[in-house]
């Protein structure tokens, strides 16, 4: 497979499949490839897959999921190639094992909303931000528990996905308000908490999501309403940023911005919010909380590592 | 009386002390321990001769004393020793009118004890003519004595003469503490202060306060009103000053001149009089003071030139005033801001029991807006009790909660109404106790919280803490348990000194928590209460 | 369905904590592992999934009758985990982690589903089970061994209401030093006057105030030492009323605060918002205003909560027996303590 159906074929899922998340779509790429490739060493493999991963990084999609959801994909294949010595075989374990993943994932999804659904009670109002897949399927789950409540969504410029969030939420029947992203400072007085997905949870318990959502969390914080983020552990990536500078630039910019404009005048795609302002995080591993790192993991292996959040011990848990 | 004007003069002259100390010894039928603060004992010679009466060690009232204090006694008996003996007799000599009075068979033995030492070390006639009465009475005044000495001893807080000779004292206490068995129960009522609010405690009003019955000339208004206020009758600053202001006029209307003195001179020193006395009867509120001052003020201008029934008219007429400018119609004023904040489906959080937040819910029910009101009280007043009852009577709805509900219904409050004491010039809002801890907990939730509170509250005063100005109240009351029959594990309190129970009656609330403070003038932030403060000044000068 | 006449044991427990006869966590928790002992060694089963069905139910019917009792569904769901963890040592059968790579790995051959029944389960069970008991009869003597890890001389320390186990805390740490203690009363039980009788005979100098005088007498304390009645899973205290105000107070004037908790507090369970129905209780109203108030009794609303919400920022410290934790550390004390399968039952 070269490159240009590589992206094809990754476009085309994301076009086609409304509720398939970026990370998942990469993931089934991931596995398209390894179908079509004619190589015969895992290691040529291994080359095709990042020479793939690379493919959709340069698409104008989220990177962060991307690179999160592929870069847990790879460790299986080479925990694959460990397991038999036949590349057939092994290739035929790798495409079971990611057809299983990609089972596990979807189910991930449906644990997190029934996480979260019971959060949202009757007469409560909810803040959230962007359009979000598992946002939206854990409030339809809270609505078809026959909970009324009301849901304010912002509008999220420059791309303005909020509409389509509002129009689905809408389609449900559900009570909701479009605001404006500058609007949120107003609103945030009268909601009872947020709830918002995220494009990737980093190592020190915060997460990369839609611009805006930082600039929520912190008025969130002033008011005293809680914060949570639902994702997926797919989501959950090796990075620790520092602060907004810190975000590589590959999750921030589009690629063909990145290439061509000056980047100081652009506006970012997404910002980092740090784990302080997270109440908590719903995802298929459970409920965790984000705060501040001070746990000590006894894993013999990390050992030397003392300091970790959750997100950390999920993450160390994987290698 | 007026040698009683300055309440901690340190030096007062000895001889009218002593009279003041024969009335009391003389007025007091019950066991009241005689507390006065007007003496040091450095200077007063008699005082030192009382203890040489009793020199040797008396029990009864070794043991009321801390350690401290038994060490200063000795000390000062060493002193005495030292003196003469001729004082003895005139001491003796003033004190043969004294009521006889039924002592226990242990006293009077101990007492007969005591008088054979005396005989023995003073060796003089005059002694023999002692009776118990009498010994009983010089009792009190060596108590009185040392109630003075730890006072002024509290007061500067090292009397410089004692160190030379404090040596000595501490063995003298020391082979005293070994003689002297102790009791206990005596030595409590020192030793139950909380250590942080020592200086409050001498301030703290006591039933049956033997102090006040030194006090005569006091007009049976301000009798009256000193009882309400010592026994909590009349609580609430608006309510004491209202009172106050009532009694005063009575006063102007009672008052005769004598001759040869001005109206308003003579005024002056009669309420100077009265008020000491209501002092003494509980500390004055912050909006007493500032009507007080306000009456004082106005009375100076009045011209002297006028009769005195023209004067009295005039007097009553700046308190009139006074009532109807700055509580009544500031109450209105206020209850009209506060109402324009108040809208259908509100539900308001107040806590404790205050006139003028009844008024604005009152006023705000008649104009027919639709909400919810959740009393939260706390003990050992429960006076939000008797606000439910005022607000139910009116016919609004009503919530009682105690204040440990408070996080409870919080969310569910949309506004927070406190009533206020006093405001304080750096913007700390004083209050019943437990106001600050309502706002705190609205704070925690964002809820607006409004103190309502007249521009005559407000003060000069800077404070931060809630200990260097308070009141303390009656620690039984803590000890109390309502609603069951069994006594509360505290009712003993007073058998274990480690055990204290601390009533305090005020509290402060730090600006931060405050939204706004609604006055009459305008609905401002606490920090303008100096900018407020000012105005009133250039108005009153 | 397993038949009533099996719960009998647990209707038992219920009824007796229904009915105030069993109050201090404490005694529900000896109760609820000697129940447990017995249904282990005596009870009705072949494997372990059998037992664990047992138990279960068991807890269910605690949830559905108690929501707001802790103790009792703890202690089961910790032996859960001793069941478990028996059956693996029994079948040397690796129970896979909570790891998404070991999620993805697993094959349902080797999945776990104690089915097998094994011949030394039930023994080494009650063998664990015993150890554990040893170790709840020794957790507040083990507590109140950190005290003077805690308190120096001539604290101030504020406590609230009354606990066993901060009592027993306060009175290790006397005998060696000498410091204040400032009791809050508690109403509408007025248990801190018990509290401050009890400190004030073992020679603590003790000063009780009302509720009310908290944030006045804040300013000066060292310490806020409390008791709670769960630890939930964010770190947050579902406490008795009123701590939540102390605790703000607290934080107010950056006092640390310092629960005291047993291990079988922690709760694996998440609370959405304090006003959830099953977060807190309100019980009679007798004790805020006596029924003698009289007809206005009929005009007014009166609440008498029985817990408070204390968000995790507003906890210092987490005393247990095996030391201090702070509150962020309470997810990692839960793994250790239940399954994660369990925690949601």
């Amino acid at each position: 497979m070269d490159g240009a159906k590589v992206r094809e074929f990754f476009c085309k899922i994301i076009r086609e499949d409304e509720d398939v998340s970026v990370g998942v779509a990469a993931i089934r790429t991931l596995m398209e490839i390894i179908k079509h490739s004619k190589s015969e060493t895992v290691q040529e493999l291994e080359t095709n897959l990042k020479d793939g991963i690379n493919v959709m990084k340069n698409t104008d999609y989220p990177v962060a999921a991307i690179n999160s959801g592929c870069e847990l994909f790879l460790r299986f294949i080479t925990l694959a190639a460990l397991d038999t010595r036949c590349f057939s075989d092994c290739k035929k374990i790798m495409l079971d094992r990611g057809h299983l993943f990609i089972k596990k994932l979807d189910e991930a999804r449906g644990k997190i909303v029934r996480l979260a659904s019971k959060f949202i009670e009757d007469g409560s109002k909810v803040l959230t931000h962007s359009r979000s897949r598992v946002v939206l399927q854990t409030l339809r789950k809270a609505h078809k528990q026959n909970k009324r409540f009301e849901v304010f969504v912002t509008i999220s410029a420059p791309d303005n996905s909020g509409k389509q969030m509002c129009k689905e939420l809408q389609a449900e029947g559900i009570p909701c308000t479009l605001i404006l992203d500058s609007a949120v400072g107003y609103i945030m007085e009268q909601v009872h908490f947020i709830m918002v997905g995220a494009e990737g949870v980093v190592e020190s318990g915060g997460i990369v999501n839609k611009v805006g959502s930082y600039t929520m969390a912190v008025c969130a914080k002033e008011m005293k309403k809680p914060f949570y983020v639902l994702t997926e552990s797919f989501k959950f990536s090796r990075l620790f940023p520092l602060g907004q500078q810190d975000l590589p630039e590959e999750y921030k910019f589009k690629s063909s911005v990145r290439k061509s404009s000056d980047l100081k005048k652009v506006h970012p795609l997404v910002d980092y919010t740090p784990p302080a302002y997270i109440t908590l995080l719903f995802t298929d591993l459970g409920i965790l909380t984000p705060s501040a790192p001070l746990s000590t993991y006894k894993n013999i292996i990390w050992k030397s590592i003392m300091n970790m959040t959750p997100i950390q011990d999920v993450l160390i848990m994987d290698h | 009386m007026d040698k009683m004007k300055s309440k901690a003069s340190t030096d007062g002259s000895t001889k009218k002390e002593k009279k003041n100390k024969r009335k009391q010894s003389k007025d007091s039928q019950d066991d009241v321990k005689p507390i006065s603060n007007e003496v040091s004992c450095e200077d007063n010679k008699n005082e030192l001769v009382d203890e040489k009466n009793d020199s040797t060690k008396n029990d009864a009232t070794a043991q009321k004393l801390s350690e401290k204090e038994l060490r200063r006694l000795e000390w000062e008996k060493k002193l005495q020793s030292q003196k003469g003996d001729k004082e003895v007799t005139t001491i003796s000599n003033t004190k043969t009118t004294q009521q006889q009075k039924q002592l226990s068979e242990k006293e009077l033995r101990k007492l007969e004890w005591e008088k054979k030492l005396q005989e023995q070390k003073a060796g003089d006639t005059a002694n023999s003519a002692l009776s118990k009465a009498e010994l009983k009475a010089k009792r009190r005044e060596q108590q009185e004595a040392q109630r003075q000495a730890k006072l002024a001893a509290e007061k500067a807080k090292k009397p410089p003469s004692t160190t030379p000779t404090k040596d000595t004292a501490k063995e003298v206490s020391k082979v005293e503490k070994k003689t002297v068995p102790k009791k206990e129960t005596k030595k409590i009522i020192d030793l139950h202060r909380v250590q942080l609010v020592q200086h409050l405690y001498a301030e703290m009003p006591q039933k049956q306060d033997s102090k006040l019955l030194v006090y005569n000339n006091i007009h049976p208004a301000f009798v009256k009103l000193g009882s309400q206020y010592l026994n909590k009758t009349i609580l609430g600053s608006n309510a004491r000053t209202l009172a106050l202001m009532a009694a005063l006029k009575r006063l102007i209307y009672d008052i005769q001149t004598p001759p040869k003195q001005e109206l308003c001179r003579y005024l002056e020193n009669v309420l100077q009089t009265c008020t000491n006395f209501l002092q003494n009867c509980r500390p004055f509120a912050v909006s007493m003071v500032n009507a007080l001052r306000n009456f004082k003020l106005h009375s100076t201008q009045i011209d002297t030139n006028l009769i005195d029934s023209e004067k009295k008219a005039r007097l009553q007429d700046i308190i009139d005033v006074y009532i109807n400018d700055d509580i009544y119609k500031a109450g209105d004023a206020i209850s009209l801001k506060v109402n324009e904040k108040i809208s259908d489906g509100d539900v308001i959080l107040i806590y404790g029991c205050s006139s003028l937040l009844k008024k604005i819910l009152v006023d705000a029910h008649k104009d027919g807006k639709k909400f919810k009101v959740i009393v939260a009280d706390c003990r050992p007043l429960l006076e939000g009790k008797e606000m439910l009852r005022r607000l139910v009577v009116a016919g609004i709805k009503c919530t009682y909660i105690f204040l440990n509900g408070a996080s409870y219904v919080m969310n569910s409050v949309t506004k927070v109404l406190l009533g206020a004491h006093a405001l304080l010039t750096n913007g700390y809002v004083m209050s019943r106790i437990g106001t600050a801890q309502i706002a705190l907990v609205a704070k925690a939730y964002n809820k607006p919280v409004l103190v309502c509170c007249e521009t005559y509250k407000f003060s000069e005063r800077v404070q931060t803490d809630s200990f260097v100005y308070n009141e303390i109240g009656d620690p039984d009351l803590l000890s109390k348990t309502p609603g069951t029959e069994d006594p509360s594990p505290l009712s003993k309190w007073k058998e274990n000194n480690k055990l204290t129970p601390l009533n305090l009656l005020y509290d402060v609330t730090p600006p931060d928590f405050v939204t706004a403070v609604v006055t009459e003038i305008a609905i401002l932030p606490c920090t303008s209460v100096p900018v407020v403060l000012r105005i009133n000044a250039i108005d009153t000068t | 369905m397993p038949d009533v006449e099996n719960l009998l044991d647990i209707r038992r427990l219920i009824s007796d904590i229904q009915h105030k006869k069993l109050v201090r966590s404490y005694d529900i928790a000896l109760r609820t592992e000697e129940l447990l002992e017995e249904l282990i060694s005596k009870g009705q089963w072949k494997s372990a999934k059998e037992l664990m069905n047992l138990v279960k139910t068991r807890i269910q019917l605690v949830r559905e009758n108690l929501p707001q009792e802790a103790t009792a569904p703890n202690i089961m769901r910790h032996t859960l985990k001793v069941i478990r963890e028996e059956y693996q040592s029994a079948s040397k059968k690796k129970d896979e982690g909570q790891s998404l790579h070991e999620l993805v790995t697993a094959t349902p051959s080797n999945v776990l589903d104690y089915s097998d029944s094994l011949i030394d389960l039930r023994s080494s069970i009650v063998d664990h089970l015993t150890e554990y008991k040893v170790e709840l009869e020794s957790s507040s003597e083990n507590i109140a061994a950190q005290a003077l890890e805690h308190i120096h001389t001539n604290e101030i320390i504020l406590t609230v209401g009354k606990s066993k186990t901060v009592e027993k805390f306060l009175k290790r740490a006397a005998k060696d030093r000498t410091f204040n203690v400032i009791v809050v009363e508690g109403a509408p039980l007025y248990d801190g006057h018990t509290m401050a009788a009890s400190l004030a005979k073992s020679n603590i100098q003790t000063t009780v105030i009302a509720d009310s005088a908290v944030f006045a007498m804040m300013s000066r304390v060292n310490k806020v030492i409390i008791g709670t009645h769960t630890v939930l899973a964010n770190g947050g205290l579902r406490a008795a009323s009123g701590i939540h105000a102390v605790a703000l107070a607290a934080k107010h004037y950056s006092v640390p605060v310092m629960v005291l908790s047993h291990m079988y507090k922690f709760s694996p369970t998440y609370v959405g918002s304090p006003n959830h129905e099953a977060f807190n209780v309100c019980v009679s109203p007798a004790g805020v205003i006596p029924y003698a108030t009289g007809p206005i009794l009929k005009q007014i609303e009166v609440y008498n909560p029985v817990y408070d919400y204390v968000p995790p920022e507003l906890v210092t410290l987490f005393i247990s027996h095996q030391g201090g934790n702070s509150p962020s550390y309470v997810y990692r004390l839960l793994s250790e303590l239940y399954h994660q399968d369990d925690y949601d039952l």
